[in-house]
């Protein structure tokens, strides 16, 4: 399997390994589709719902 | 600009982030805005409690994640979805390969235990530091460490060898045709 790592993952991990921490490095190509599912959810339109909620809360205070 | 207004922009501004946490904790769009709406409704209940300075998208992600164990414990039986029918949903129709292999990597995170799920989205796709994600989850960042490396493996096995290769291929791609983001093709777990 192709394990696309950065040089500094790469050092990273060597050193990680030679202290006896966990390794936890991710590889590239897996980071990158982590970040493209995360950003895929945060370009979508905010639901109508949330937007009244906060309009209400802002309102509330308001007329506090 | 009232303090009330600025906490509230600052809110807003973290939703989008809020939604993909909730989204990739429970795997069901619609149940994930839920918890969001009630993080918003807790955050602003105990908005005294907030430190002004410190880092509120931690502060907020631990208070979804609060919402979300504390939901998980009222529900006497947790709804199962092992055909993948709520986690498929997350993506949208897949008219290309890398919307599949969104899907597929949905479809495999939401196999993994929460805490392993958990530590690797807040570290990899959401960017807080190892120290900032053991706050949100409340223990040591060794402990971190360790729930990232066994997720990895684990989403490694369930992603088949091929996913390397695809994902290399598609990155490539990227850079061809779409503008690249500062910073998006690092690992972002160094």
């Amino acid at each position: 399997m192709m394990m696309i790592m950065s040089e500094k993952t790469k050092l990273d991990q060597q050193a990680s390994s030679q202290e006896g921490e966990p390794n936890e490095q991710v590889p590239d190509w897996l980071a990158l589709q982590l970040r493209r599912l995360n950003d895929q959810v945060m370009q979508e339109t905010l639901p109508e719902d949330l937007l009244v909620l906060l309009k209400q809360i802002e309102n509330n205070e308001r007329n506090r | 600009m009232g303090a009330t207004d600025r906490f509230l922009d600052q809110v807003t501004a973290l939703l989008p982030a809020l939604r993909a946490f909730g989204r990739s904790l429970c795997g069901d769009p619609a149940r994930a805005d839920d918890l969001v709406q009630d993080t918003v409704l807790k955050a602003w209940t105990n908005r005294e409690q907030f430190q002004s300075g410190s880092n509120l998208k931690a502060w907020l992600f631990t208070i979804l994640r609060n919402c979300y164990y504390s939901e998980l414990r009222h529900r006497k039986f947790e709804i199962e979805d092992p055909e993948g029918i709520c986690a498929g949903q997350m993506a949208v129709a897949p008219d290309h390969d890398a919307k599949l292999q969104l899907r597929d990597l949905n479809l495999a995170l939401q196999q993994l235990p929460t805490d392993q799920r958990e530590a690797l989205i807040l570290v990899c796709a959401t960017g807080l530091s190892y120290e900032e994600a053991a706050d949100v989850c409340q223990v040591a960042v060794g402990t971190i460490k360790s729930r990232i490396a066994r997720a990895r493996d684990r989403l490694v096995d369930l992603l088949g060898e091929d996913a390397a290769d695809e994902a290399g291929s598609l990155a490539i791609l990227d850079t061809r045709t779409a503008p690249t983001k500062q910073g998006f093709r690092s690992s972002g777990v160094s």
